[in-house]
């Protein structure tokens, strides 16, 4: 990582890292820790995150300094990361990777897997730091500038082209992306195309 | 898939693009890849050279050339590749544009159809008749109402005339010419004027006295 983090004061406050027992404190604790985290990630373009505050990126490995401050000693436990993601998960700040998006067209209901998923004992987590609203609009934005629109787009093209290198959605995670396609799709403005094995390839965007 | 009632409609030939954009895609990660095993070569390459193992420092080049040689091939791949992406999009955009002419041109068809040469003529032709029939009647009405009307008009104009004026015509002309001459006497013009008669006087005094000086001369003689 060449540029740091800036991280808040708050992150070199011990009591910030253990669960406050007051209702009120703990809701602003755990606002503070995803605002924490959302900025992190935006910071470091970062899509995915376990439940176990682990991050996965494609570009670079992470240490667990946004979970472990080794300069007060003081980490987040277990109990902690399951109050921060479930807040998290209310406010649809993250979401629950499931890999199927990938393949089936059609997002199976969210709610259902959250149950599912809450048995098991290792999820990962989609970070929102831009809803895929936003994503959507920034897409459909980028094909009205540049007159692709009624041309055929590769899923491949919209994210990992250098021609698009300087796009905030360059390197977007597929899942976010299919998702804000199929947002663009359902009002009309996208078909999504499949190749021969069912995956979305392609789009279309008007 | 059920609810795709009026988004975009994919054709065949957008199937087609998309297969070749596929190709391409799987082209520039094909070479991303081949990148990556050169430069690998060439570090191992450079690795055993630092252990004086010419040898394998030798193979590992040629095995980068080759690679290289590939890279190349694929890039022309690639050009050709996307040189028949964008003709097909411009075919498709000219395609649009001749739909958008024959469009235009049926229209303008239907629209010279209704506008059609003979109707016009035959039109112009009634407004022309319509026209020379309405003169014809105005000529005649006009007629009618001179004829036995014109001796009784000048009669009231005469009669008119004598009413406002009080005289008969030759003296109000003449008192109208008074008028006229008064009103474009200016205050300079007549002084000049008659500056100019006492000159022409005063020339003609002088002639007649050269005349007498000359006549008193021959009477001398």
């Amino acid at each position: 990582m060449s540029a740091s983090f800036n991280f808040p004061s708050i992150y070199n406050f011990p009591p910030f890292f253990t669960r406050q027992p007051n209702n009120q404190v703990l809701n602003s604790q755990l606002a503070n820790w995803s605002n924490l985290i959302i900025n992190y990630c935006e910071f470091h373009r970062i899509w995915v995150i376990n439940n176990a505050g682990n991050i996965k990126s494609s570009s670079g490995s992470f240490d667990d300094e946004l979970f472990h401050n080794h300069k007060i000693n003081r980490k987040l436990n277990n109990e902690m990361f399951v109050e921060i993601f479930n807040y998290m998960l209310q406010n649809n700040l993250i979401e629950i990777f499931n890999n199927d998006i990938l393949n089936n067209f059609n997002i199976a209901n969210t709610n259902m897997n959250v149950n599912k998923s809450k048995n098991s004992s290792k999820v990962n987590y989609i970070v929102y730091w831009k809803k895929p609203e936003e994503w959507a609009q920034l897409i459909l934005d980028w094909v009205e500038k540049n007159g692709k629109s009624n041309s055929i787009l590769t899923l491949y093209e919209l994210t990992q082209n250098l021609s698009i290198k300087k796009e905030p959605f360059y390197g977007l995670h597929p899942f976010i992306l299919l998702k804000s396609l199929k947002i663009l799709s359902s009002d009309n403005r996208a078909k999504l195309m499949k190749d021969d094995n069912g995956q979305v390839v392609g789009v279309k965007i008007v | 898939m059920g609810q795709t009632t009026s988004s975009p409609k994919i054709t065949p030939q957008d199937k087609a693009v998309l297969q070749l954009k596929l190709q391409r895609d799987k082209l520039e990660q094909y070479q991303a890849s081949i990148q990556s095993v050169i430069d690998k070569e060439v570090l191992i390459a450079k690795i055993f050279l630092k252990k004086k193992n010419k040898e394998r420092a030798l193979l590992s080049l040629k095995k980068k050339k080759y690679q290289e040689s590939l890279l190349n091939q694929s890039f022309n791949q690639l050009n050709s590749l996307d040189e028949l992406i964008s003709t097909i999009e411009f075919k498709q955009i000219e395609k649009n544009i001749f739909y958008g002419l024959t469009q235009g041109n049926l229209i303008l068809k239907k629209l010279n159809e209704e506008l059609n040469i003979e109707k016009i003529e035959k039109l112009l032709d009634e407004t022309d008749e319509n026209i020379s029939y309405q003169e014809e009647v105005s000529t005649l009405l006009s007629q009618s109402i001179t004829n036995k009307e014109e001796e009784e008009v000048n009669q009231e104009l005469l009669s008119l005339e004598r009413e406002v004026l009080g005289i008969d015509k030759q003296q109000s002309v003449n008192e109208e010419s008074k008028d006229e001459l008064e009103s474009y006497k200016l205050p300079q013009v007549p002084n000049t004027a008659i500056l100019d008669d006492v000159s022409e006087f005063a020339n003609g005094n002088q002639i007649q006295a050269q005349k007498r000086k000359q006549k008193l001369k021959l009477v001398a003689n």
